[in-house]
């Protein structure tokens, strides 16, 4: 496949901190509208990959390409956030002082000089939008209530629709259900499919029940490599992945 | 009795000084998470800039002290831009070193410039006297306790209801996911530093007047509104203007009641006094560290 067709394209990425190879000629390409699963043991590089395709991190070798034709390894953290990449990091960081709209509000792509924060009027375009990132995140009924009153599990929808709130072409998700119960668990599976509908998607979890209820293509990372692609099944039927992650 | 009210009214008036002051240090420690050890000289700046403004350029009270205050906010976009805006992401030490200098360049440049000689302010409010019942009050510290009111209650439905106010507050709860999220966390830092540097224009603005004006005028006054920030809880603005108050109306209680000699005593005394029993301060949350 032509890399202009792609999400986002890895090749041949490594980087290495004190010697240590946290990354190791990783290769991983990701489609337009793909939702993708990431697994691994710890230490795997599933961190480190995403701090490379968020800037954090600069790669010693290979090329990161996003949307086709941008190269992310000539860009810096903020530039690569308003390219179009959201991350959603695995402690959720809420306003919690501010309700649940003040936090969509706040988070709404916009103009960020002195004159726009200074002189913003709220539209009714915003105040649509903010409905529209509210149904999708299961929160409408919270909308007046503040962020700290929220449960965990809402606390992670609201940051998952602050993310959506910047209009981000990809989404990075880490984590999303750890501390979650089953119920909130399995509503964040439908969620995150939501949003699969209109975004592409990575999400990094350790959870292989609610991993399945994604229903997505799933790539093992091990040592910094890929392990193992495909279907749930595939990747758990695969020796080396029992080995290294799943157990016997 | 009507000694009693006439202490309590003096009492308002220092404590509205020590809350426009200690307003803008909350502000900017609870915000951008910087002391600014320079910030009374900049109430000491004010004072000047009034003084300069009626006795020099000839402008009437009301004319002039609005337009003390907006130099001052100006002031405040140039020390945003010179010194908050280079020492934001540096250590505390750096940030220490920075303002307190600033302080001590700040009161020695008064001193050069102005000469030791104190100044009066002129303002014709002082000469209006109001009676009430048989307690007599200028008109100026009338307007100086509305001032304060007003200046407060517009800071509150600021922070609380528009876009900037909110985002303040959001930087204040976290900087990073702030700047994750999109939030122009650099415009922030500056109207921060503006509306804490328009605070201390407002203070000098309305109680200069009161007053002698001098190059050390501040110094006192900036260690009550310190203490008042640490009474009210680090950060805490509600918590640095009650405080404040309270500093305030014991300084008066105790000229009233006991000495002059004792006031300052008192009050510290007060102070060591409630942060043994509140180590965070009156309004303070408790912050686990490691």
């Amino acid at each position: 496949m032509p890399r202009t067709d792609t999400m986002l394209y890895l090749d041949g990425v490594s980087v290495a901190f004190d010697g240590f190879r946290a990354i190791n000629n990783l290769s991983l390409v990701l489609d337009k509208g793909e939702m993708r699963a990431i697994i691994g043991p710890n230490g795997a590089g599933k961190t480190t990959m995403m701090d490379i395709i968020t800037g954090k991190t600069r790669p010693d070798t290979g090329e990161v390409f996003f949307d086709g034709t941008i190269d992310l390894t000539r860009h810096d953290e903020a530039d690569i956030a308003m390219l179009g990449i959201g991350r959603k990091f695995q402690k959720p960081t809420v306003f919690e002082s501010h309700t649940v709209e003040d936090n969509l509000l706040l988070a709404l792509k916009g103009k960020r000089s002195i004159f726009p924060t200074l002189f913003h009027r709220r539209s009714t375009l915003e105040e649509d939008r903010i409905g529209e990132i509210l149904a999708v995140i299961r929160l409408e009924e919270r909308r007046h209530d503040l962020a700290e009153n929220l449960s965990h599990g809402q606390k992670q929808w609201l940051e998952i629709g602050m993310l959506l709130a910047q209009d981000p072409k990809l989404l990075l998700v880490d984590e999303p259900v750890a501390g979650m119960t089953d119920a909130e668990t399995a509503e964040t599976a439908r969620l995150l499919r939501d949003i699969a509908k209109t975004h592409s998607v990575i999400v990094v979890e350790h959870d292989m029940h609610f991993v399945r209820e994604l229903d997505v293509k799933v790539t093992c990372l091990h040592e910094g490599s890929v392990l193992s692609e495909g279907s749930l099944d595939f990747v758990s039927a695969d020796e080396r992945v029992v080995e290294v992650y799943l157990g016997r | 009795m009507d000694l009693l009210f006439t202490q309590l009214l003096n009492g308002l008036t220092a404590g509205a000084e020590y809350a426009l002051v200690a307003a803008g240090l909350a502000l900017l420690f609870g915000i951008l998470q910087i002391v600014n050890f320079a910030h009374g000289e900049f109430y000491m700046l004010a004072a000047f800039i009034l003084y300069v403004l009626l006795a020099v350029v000839g402008l009437p009270y009301y004319a002039a002290a609005p337009l003390t205050v907006l130099l001052m906010a100006c002031a405040g976009v140039l020390f945003y831009a010179i010194v908050i805006s280079r020492v934001i992401s540096r250590p505390w030490q750096i940030q220490l070193i920075s303002t307190l200098a600033l302080s001590i360049v700040m009161i020695n440049l008064a001193i050069v410039l102005s000469g030791p000689t104190p100044r009066y302010v002129e303002s014709p409010l002082n000469n209006v006297i109001l009676d009430l019942g048989s307690v007599r009050i200028s008109a100026q510290r009338v307007l100086v306790l509305l001032g304060t009111i007003v200046s407060f209650a517009a800071l509150y439905l600021g922070l609380k209801y528009t876009r900037t106010g909110k985002a303040m507050r959001a930087v204040a709860q976290n900087r990073e996911a702030a700047a994750v999220v999109g939030i122009g966390v650099p415009v922030i830092g500056l109207v921060t530093t503006v509306v804490a540097a328009s605070f201390a224009g407002l203070a000098g603005a309305l109680i200069a007047p009161l007053y002698a004006v001098g190059p050390t005028m501040a110094v006192l006054v900036n260690i009550k509104a310190f203490a008042a920030v640490i009474v009210g809880g680090f950060g805490n603005v509600k918590g640095a203007i009650v405080a404040a108050f309270v500093i305030g109306l014991l300084e008066a209680a105790s000229t009233t009641l006991i000495s002059t000699e004792y006031t300052d005593a008192i009050v510290f005394g007060g102070m060591i006094l409630i942060l043994l029993f509140r180590p965070n301060g009156l309004f303070g949350k408790a912050v686990r560290v490691g």
